[in-house]
């Protein structure tokens, strides 16, 4: 028990004298480097923020398509009109008698 | 300047809880990282030294956290769990006289065993050289409170190593 004892009190002594350890000379320059990492814009931007933005971003994107195929419609539309004048094509299913 | 200032004191406290050089030297990059950012809050209430053993103190222990919880995840540390004591790897703290080197590899693995707050006591006095009442003022506690948490983790740590003898020399 004693020798038990002694081998604790040894352990717990072990740090007697201890020096400190001492860092890494490139310390100084890698704080930098972190630091101008972190300086990169770095945009902290709420979750609510990006929803709404989200949503708008959906929404426009909704009203355009909608806008490009009513158009695309539209324009079809338009070039059978000219058509039909040009070449004198109906869309007029009221067949009447030509005398 | 405060880098050079604090570095050796920030990497020594970041070594003594880590016991690993490579995260010891990641966090202490980290503590003056905060320091730079949190600089604004610092109000002058406590000292700076106190201020930088502080942020030094709690990215330590969360970096300790960190690594214990990859570590809980890991299959090898399930399959091996047994005493941490008897873990053939050991720290060697480089400021350690080389007489007492394999000694304070027993050492350091009993103070990893202690609790967190009991640990952070003993690195502060016992590694720094700090005295109770700057403990008392880095943990915001009472020096009281540092005295019964430097008595406990002896406590602790007579009762890991004895457990240790007791096993490995019978």
């Amino acid at each position: 028990m004693r020798e038990e004892d002694n081998r604790i009190e040894e352990a717990l002594g072990s740090l007697k004298g201890i020096r400190q350890a001492e860092a890494n000379v490139y310390t100084f320059d890698k704080v930098m480097l972190k630091l101008q990492n972190e300086r990169v814009p770095h945009v902290s931007i709420s979750r609510g923020w990006i929803a709404g933005m989200v949503l708008v971003v959906a929404i426009n994107t909704g009203v355009a398509l909608y806008s490009i195929k009513n158009n695309g419609i539209v324009i079809k539309e338009n070039y059978y009109k000219e058509l039909e004048s040009e070449m004198g094509y109906t869309n007029d299913y009221n067949y009447q008698e030509v005398d | 300047m405060l880098v050079y200032t604090w570095q050796n004191k920030v990497f020594n406290t970041c070594i003594g809880i880590l016991q690993n050089a490579e995260d010891a030297e990641e966090t202490t990059q980290d503590v003056f990282v905060e320091v730079y950012f949190s600089v604004h809050k610092f109000d002058g209430r406590s000292t700076l030294s106190t201020w930088i053993y502080r942020i030094a103190i709690n990215k330590s222990l969360d970096r300790l956290r960190h690594n214990k919880r990859k570590k809980r995840a890991g299959l090898l540390q399930r399959l091996f769990d047994g005493n941490k004591m008897n873990d053939p790897a050991g720290f060697i703290h480089p400021g350690v006289e080389m007489e007492r080197k394999e000694l304070s590899v027993i050492l350091f693995k009993a103070i990893d065993l202690l609790a967190e707050n009991q640990k952070t006591a003993y690195i502060l006095h016992y590694l720094e050289g700090l005295p109770q009442q700057e403990i008392a003022d880095i943990m915001q506690t009472s020096v009281g409170a540092v005295e019964s948490l430097l008595s406990r983790a002896k406590a602790k740590l007579q009762k890991l190593l004895g457990d240790y003898y007791r096993k490995n020399f019978k």
